[in-house]
């Protein structure tokens, strides 16, 4: 034992194990700690990363998710009035709530508390007052009709104060217009409804039991000019009207009148020009008892005393027609009573529709589906409005009640019927699928349908399948098969580099190049395969005649290949050769012209065509190296014993090995049908990206990913748009994870196969 | 007869069909490779200058091609020039073409310029007069030369200023040009072959180093360079630690089994995602969800104008990271698996931890097949543009992502990129014929770049695996 005095540490004694010196102790410490941390390190940041993957998708599926959510309505306070309520309506900040009532008076309410603001005589004070009101962003319009044929309006625009504490205040002011003598016989007004025109002209119709005629006056005027329409072919047959109103189409004003017989007349008129009866459509056989026209004007929405909502608007006998009727669009469910109001919502197509027991309903009319229903409150409704940012309802009722609700549907426009199925819009002649999203007014509704982008993306996969498939599965035959290995070790990673171009590079040159080529020598496209064809018989002949030690040679080098491209391009050269001789043979000279007259094909230069070439280009490699893989994996003993019975190599490989290999080259397509169908530069930069329905090669698509390319920037986050594209991004992603997982897992079975069996 | 008989019963005609097949799939990629390169190669060549004079007027241009015109009524057919006339002020378009039955003089005057100015691309003409007191005394056409030169290189380069230089075009109309406007003159015609490569290689660092002018159609891709090489960086920082540990995780540390395998198949899946996908998460939860918050908590006096919530560098580096995130994992996976287990074994039994096993054995040999991975990822991440379009990729950067103002890297900037550039060039410029010869140069740039990087990963790859099969005996 030797001991060293000056060293403070105790040397370690020679039996003793060396690991349990103090500093080996704390080093294999350090190391074990090291080991625990990295080990807690990696698999925290492994799972984590593996979460994350998974949570990419759920959030893009997630952000799609509210286009599910229905509508959102909350009731408010109820507010209070002395009498019926004939139109009520409320400002852009939902301050105060006017109220015209039946007893001529208008009376402005706190939205909250319901206390009286204001109250103005609008006409003199008495009863049986009729009223509607025109809600515009910056006022309310509300024009009233009395018992002895008077006509006033009331102009009740919101004013904004802010105090030091920038606390807002808002005020309505009242302007009116005077009474104004509108039926010189002095008979009652039982029907009003009107519009204002550019800032102060009020374009009013007024109906009586047997009366009816148009009145325009300025705000503030004494004299109003009015037009009794005539219109006794109508009231000779004791026809009464039930409803009554006005829609402004830039300067056209319709009047709809909807009659006790089930009529709704319909009268057009400018502003300094007569108003003329244009049609009379049978809407049912019970009175129309309520009617309006929606944001926009085209649509107009009847309700009938029995209780049956429909929509209706202008559709042409074709495209190219001038005129157009009033067509039944679609029929809502039926609210059950007499429906008394109508109220068009203030943003998109939708409206509220009331009846006598003061329940009501919001339905959306492009869609056709009731968005939520709103409890009866037990008076007849007299008068709905929604505010003018369409956040809250107002309803009047006989009793005096004025309900709010509050009000959200932020996706009306999202139901399943408009994303994948038909929709009759606005327009259109027929129900269509259209995808149109933006448009370049305010009430441009937008067209949302994903079958349009999906037929798109389907028709450019297509196409891309239909020339690379051939080229890639045969590509892969040979080199499997025929190819010497020597080249072979140059070929697949030549091939691998091909599926590495950028495919922004692929589309240019698609879009750049060879789009106008195909254009100039449309003919010589057209000659390509029966030029192929002739090429290859002559191939076939030539080696055949061939001495045997050459084609012995060539098999076994790259002879083969080297005479078959030579073939390919002689192909080529004899098509772009001839294209001027075929289009004047058999194209009558002009191959565009020839395709309009004789097959009615319109020819757009970036087409399904040159997609399809451009597309297949950057799917060959992924077809080719999978499908080779499969092939040049089946076992060597299948070949060994099919030759050992005499089998030749050709047979062998149509009889034995494609068999085997066929899972393999399954999933090949499956990969690059999931390459095709996820490709963006390619079908962004190569075809005119128009949304139609058309199988036609020589017409271009829209297909999902380059959609959401172009549109996403501009939609707005959390648009009705922006979710939509999420959506058709949801289900390009589960598109080809589908058919990833289905070719890995054939894939995979597969090797496992041969694995035992090689 | 026999023979073809014959022939066909060995079933030849398949054979030789095939071989078709293959030959039709690299005659393509070829054929794009020749056509880029012979597209792209071409534009700063300078070509001579020919000046033919047609019964109209003269033109003075390079000829950029030349086709025979099929004879048609009222038009006599016969070879037609298309012409680079340049002088866009002037004709209004770059390129025009010249009826060969209309040609009645052809010639390569000696003394005519190519002028690159800072507008309207291009002058073709002759040099008439330079406003310098230099310039007034010079008589001869070399005085002027000279004169010319020392405006040129007297003058502030990049400004409209300077002294003015008189040329006249071909069918002599005056156009004056400011000495500073000027980019690059040269005579093409009297230059040699040794002149026109120094020519060449000057336009050609010129173009990687400059600054792009007129709406990206002309000068450089410098900007668009930085930004595609930093977006990379970017990227790279970000996928390579958390792919490898995920992939260590995935083959070291988790139970083998059935989640694994699903796991596996999952992540290989992912590659086969469509990139817009990755770009619609990138929008939806980088640039919305983090990045508004990131605003309303620390740039909410800049709000409405967003900081971090719109696109910008740091989120599109992140995006193309989740996108190449499989690539990394499973070339990593690759790699790990192939590591022989005599090896771990080996470092097991002399008593290291597991940990010590992976970084002093596992992890070295691993590194060849993860450096792989990483420039496949960033072989991908170059060349991808549909979701940078989403999350900052822009046609003009006013300012790079890294600069000399603290705190220099600027992650919330907008950026330029290689293939987004090609995009707007093709596609959004206003003059797409001008701007083909600028896209034709980016595109061979980027192919050149894609395919370097994954020829690289190819070879590295090769090596390893022939250096694991050794290993296997």
């Amino acid at each position: 034992m030797t001991v060293i005095d000056s060293d403070p540490q105790p040397a370690p004694a020679p039996h003793e194990d060396r690991h349990s010196t103090p500093e080996a102790v704390t080093r294999l410490k350090r190391a074990r700690l090291a080991d625990r941390t990295a080990g807690r390190l990696i698999r925290i940041g492994g799972l984590g990363v593996l979460v994350a993957v998974v949570a990419i998708f759920v959030f893009v599926g997630a952000e799609a998710l509210p286009l599910l959510r229905g509508a959102r309505l909350t009731q408010g306070p109820e507010l209070k009035a002395a009498s019926a309520v004939a139109a009520v309506a409320t400002d852009e900040y939902v301050a105060g709530v006017s109220a015209v009532l039946d007893t001529g008076e208008l009376v402005v309410l706190d939205a909250k508390t319901g206390a009286v603001l204001r109250t103005e005589a609008v006409l003199p004070r008495g009863r049986n007052a009729v009223a509607s009101v025109d809600v515009r962003p910056n006022g309310q319009l509300f024009v009233a009709g009395s018992a002895d044929g008077k006509l006033a309006a009331a102009w009740v625009t919101p004013k904004v104060k802010f105090d030091a504490q920038r606390v807002r205040t808002v005020t309505e002011d009242v302007e009116l217009t005077e009474p104004l003598a509108i039926r010189e016989d002095g008979g009652a007004i039982t029907r009003v409804a009107a519009r204002l025109f550019e800032e102060d002209k009020v374009f009013a119709a007024v109906a009586g039991p047997k009366h009816l005629s148009i009145a325009r006056f300025k705000l503030g005027a004494a004299r109003a000019r009015v037009a009794t329409l005539d219109a006794p072919a109508v009231f000779d047959q004791g026809a009464e009207v039930r409803s009554l109103s006005v829609a402004l189409i830039t300067d056209v004003f319709r009047v709809f009148v909807g009659l006790s017989d089930g009529r709704v007349l319909r009268f057009d008129a400018e502003w300094s020009e007569e108003p003329a009866l244009h049609e009379s459509i049978e809407v049912s056989k019970f009175p129309v008892t309520a009617l309006d026209t929606l944001i926009g004007g085209e649509t107009l929405v009847t309700g009938t005393s029995e209780g049956r909502v429909a929509s209706w608007f202008g559709v042409r006998a074709s495209t190219n027609a001038q005129s157009w009727d009033l067509t039944r669009i679609r029929n809502f469910n039926d609210v059950g009573a007499e429906a008394t109001v109508v109220a068009a919502s203030a943003r998109k197509k939708g409206f509220a529709v009331f009846c006598v027991d003061g329940s009501g309903r919001i339905d959306f009319a492009t869609t056709g589906d009731t968005r939520v229903s709103i409890p009866a409150s037990g008076a007849p409704a007299t008068a709905a409005s929604f505010s003018p940012k369409n956040d809250t309802l107002l309803v009047g009722d006989a009793s005096g009640r004025i309900r709010t609700f509050a009000y959200s549907d932020p996706h009306p426009e999202a139901s399943v019927t408009a994303l994948f199925g038909k929709l009759w819009y606005e327009g259109a002649t027929e129900p269509e699928m259209r995808w149109q999203s933006t448009g370049g007014t305010d009430d441009f509704e937008p067209k949302l349908s994903i079958s349009v982008l999906v037929f798109g993306t389907l028709k450019g996969v297509v196409f891309a399948l239909l020339f690379s498939v051939p080229i890639a599965l045969l590509a892969a035959i040979y080199t499997a098969l025929f190819l010497p290995t020597r080249i072979k070790a140059i070929v697949k990673p030549t091939l691998e580099i091909m599926a590495a171009l950028p495919s922004v590079v692929v589309g240019l040159l698609a879009a750049l190049w060879l789009s106008p080529l195909a254009e100039r020598n449309l003919a010589s496209a057209f000659a390509m395969v029966p030029s192929f064809l002739l090429c290859f018989a002559t191939l076939v002949v030539v080696w055949a005649l061939l001495p045997r030690h050459v084609r012995n040679a060539w098999t076994h080098s790259a002879g083969v290949l080297g005479v078959s491209a030579i073939a390919v391009l002689l192909a080529v050269a004899l098509a772009a050769c001839c294209g001027g001789v075929v289009e004047s043979m058999f194209f009558g000279g002009d191959v565009k012209a020839w395709m309009r007259e004789t097959l009615g094909l319109g020819y757009d230069p970036r087409n399904a065509m040159v997609v399809g070439f451009a597309m297949g280009f950057a799917v060959i490699p992924v077809i080719f190296t999978i499908a080779e893989d499969a092939i040049s994996n089946v076992p060597k003993s299948l070949w060994a014993a099919s030759e050992a019975l005499g089998a030749s190599r050709w047979q062998t490989t149509i009889r034995v090995v494609l068999p085997a290999a066929t899972p393999g080259i399954f999933a090949a397509l499956m990969l690059g049908f999931g390459r095709a169908i996820g490709e963006t530069m390619i079908v962004l930069m190569a075809t005119g990206n128009t949304p139609i329905l058309d199988m036609s090669p020589f017409n271009g698509m829209r297909t999902i990913s380059a959609c959401i390319a172009v549109e996403i920037p501009e939609a707005p986050h959390g648009d009705t748009l922006y979710r939509v594209l999420f959506l058709s991004g949801t289900l390009l992603f589960v598109f080809t994870f589908l058919c990833n997982t289905v070719a890995e897992v054939v894939a995979s079975r597969l090797r496992r196969r041969y694995g035992r069996a090689g | 007869m026999s023979k073809l008989r014959d022939s066909f019963k060995k079933g030849e005609p398949a054979v030789l069909l095939t071989a078709a097949g293959l030959a039709a799939a690299l005659l393509l990629l070829g054929g794009m490779v020749v056509l880029v390169a012979v597209s792209g190669l071409g534009v700063f060549w300078p070509k001579s200058l020919v000046q033919f004079e047609t019964k109209t007027g003269k033109l003075l241009g390079e000829v950029m091609a030349e086709t025979i015109a099929e004879p048609r009524p009222g038009f006599p057919g016969g070879p037609r020039f298309n012409l680079r006339v340049a002088n866009r002020d002037i004709y209004a378009a770059d390129f025009m073409w010249v009826n060969g039955f209309n040609v009645v003089g052809r010639t390569e005057p000696a003394d005519a310029w190519v002028v690159e100015r800072l507008e309207y691309g291009n002058f073709h003409g002759f040099l008439s007069e330079v406003r310098t007191p230099e310039g007034a005394m010079a008589s001869s056409e070399a005085a002027r030369t000279d004169a010319f030169d020392k405006a040129v290189a007297a003058s502030e380069k990049d400004t409209k200023k300077g002294p003015e230089i008189v040329f006249t075009t071909a069918d002599g109309k005056a156009v004056v040009i400011h000495a500073g406007a000027v980019v690059d003159a040269w005579q093409p015609n009297r230059m040699g072959t040794l002149a026109r490569t120094g020519h060449y290689v000057a336009a050609l660092w010129n173009f990687l180093t400059g600054n792009p002018r007129e709406s990206n159609t002309e000068g450089g891709i410098w900007p668009a360079l930085f930004g595609t090489c930093l977006m990379v960086l970017l990227m790279s920082v970000a996928v390579v630690p958390f792919g490898v540990m995920a992939a260590v995780y995935l083959h070291e540390y988790a139970r083998q089994g059935v989640v694994v395998r699903l796991v596996r198949i999952a992540v290989s899946n992912l590659a086969g995602v469509p990139s817009i996908v990755f770009g619609l998460f990138g929008l939806g939860f980088f640039v919305y969800t983090i990045g508004g918050s990131i605003d309303r908590a620390f740039f909410s006096d800049s709000l409405p104008t967003p900081t971090f919530g719109t696109g910008g560098i740091l989120w599109a580096s992140l995006t193309l990271a989740l996108l190449t995130l499989p690539v990394v994992i499973v070339a990593t996976e690759e790699a790990l698996a192939a590591v022989p287990h005599a090896n771990r074994e080996g470092a097991l039994a002399l008593g290291s931890t597991k940990w010590e096993m992976l970084r002093r054995v596992v992890l070295p040999n691993a590194m060849p097949g993860i450096l792989t991975g990483m420039i496949l990822a960033v072989a991908r991440g170059a060349g991808e543009v549909a979701p940078l379009m989403l999350t900052g990729a822009v046609k003009l950067a006013p300012k790079m992502p890294f600069d000399a103002d603290a705190p220099f890297f600027h992650l919330d900037r907008k950026f330029m990129h290689l293939g987004f550039h090609i995009y707007d060039l093709g596609f959004q410029s206003p003059n797409v014929e001008a701007a083909k010869p600028m896209v034709y140069a980016t595109t061979l740039l980027l192919i050149i770049v894609v395919v370097a990087l994954n020829v690289t990963a190819i070879v590295m790859r090769a090596r390893l695996r022939k250096r694991l099969e050794g290993h296997a005996f």
